[in-house]
């Protein structure tokens, strides 16, 4: 259900079904249920990178298509994040996501964690981001990652004992 | 920006190392690799030039999963360096009381100061890898 933008109304204006449907009913029903996309992490194996520069962590299924009004779209991913690091330091491991093939943040993208493999310790990777100025249109949003150095993991609920988590990344459109 | 280029790797992949094989062969353009749970993909600039798949083919072809890059190797060597401690006779459990006194009831000439100086250097060179595994290595 699309919005519209609400109508001007006029004195001694005649209200029809058409208008209140339009401008009430659908308005209603496309705030109720605004664009969305969502994905959750359930593979049959993790995620791993070893990319210094920024890369789609998976563009077939970390890749988020909505077709927007126009706008601000709030982005969020929550996951858990490995490092090959084994050197007693912390890998540092780099989020960013992509609209439309460019990426939303730049430089060094949204945030950046610190993962470390010695301990075997996952780090909790978890990010919340107005896009603001978002055309009405189809877009599409795509997580991005990178390392410092090392290898990176993602981990996708993929089976590994103790380590079985999901992550989930999604959009809305929320004006 | 990136672009991927999926690759066809049935031998298994290390991605560190192959990004290193990459990087010795084809350059920079080489940002690393990366998988996801259906395909492996190598990441390149989007500079890379058209043909850099092909470059890369006998790169890929060779790769062998089982050999580790030099800071892997360290890493192994940092981890299995208590295993070596451990194969030591007695210095991996002896209390100092008990160290000192094996050396005065042992230590008698050169020859029995050497076998207590060569279990001391091993342990040394232990600790050395496990506290500073990346001292002899490039990064």
């Amino acid at each position: 259900m699309t919005w519209t933008t609400p109508k001007t109304w006029a004195v001694d204006e005649l209200v029809t079904a058409t208008i209140m449907n339009t401008h009430v009913r659908d308005n209603l029903n496309a705030l109720k249920a605004p664009p969305t996309a969502h994905y959750e992490l359930d593979g049959s194996a993790n995620y791993t990178t070893t990319s210094t520069s920024f890369a789609d962590v998976d563009a077939t299924n970390l890749a988020l298509t909505v077709t927007t009004t126009g706008g601000d779209v709030l982005i969020g991913f929550t996951g858990s994040v490995r490092s090959s690091i084994n050197d007693g330091s912390y890998g540092r491991v780099y989020f960013d996501v992509s609209l439309d093939g460019t990426r939303i943040a730049g430089d060094d993208g949204m945030c950046v964690e610190l993962a470390r493999y010695t301990f075997d310790d996952p780090a909790v990777v978890s990010f919340v981001w107005l896009c603001t100025g978002v055309s009405a249109d189809s877009h599409i949003f795509k997580l991005q990652w990178k390392v410092l150095t090392g290898t990176a993991t993602l981990l996708a609920g993929a089976g590994t004992s103790n380590h079985d988590v999901h992550g989930q990344f999604w959009v809305r459109e929320v004006s | 920006m990136t672009r991927q280029i999926q690759i066809d790797i049935p031998q298994g992949v290390n991605l560190l190392l192959l990004r290193e094989e990459l990087r010795t062969a084809v350059g920079e353009y080489v940002a690393g690799v990366s998988c996801t749970p259906d395909a492996v993909y190598v990441v390149v600039e989007d500079d890379a030039l058209d043909d850099i798949a092909d470059q890369m083919q006998a790169i890929i072809a060779a790769h062998d999963p089982a050999q580790l890059t030099a800071t892997q190797a360290a890493g192994q060597n940092a981890v299995e360096a208590s295993i070596r401690v451990k194969a030591i006779p007695g210095w991996a459990t002896w209390d100092e009381d008990t160290a000192l006194e094996y050396i005065t009831d042992n230590v008698t000439d050169l020859a029995s100061a050497k076998v207590v100086i060569k279990a001391l250097a091993r342990i040394v060179i232990a600790l050395r890898d496990a506290t500073w595994p990346l001292l002899n290595v490039d990064v």
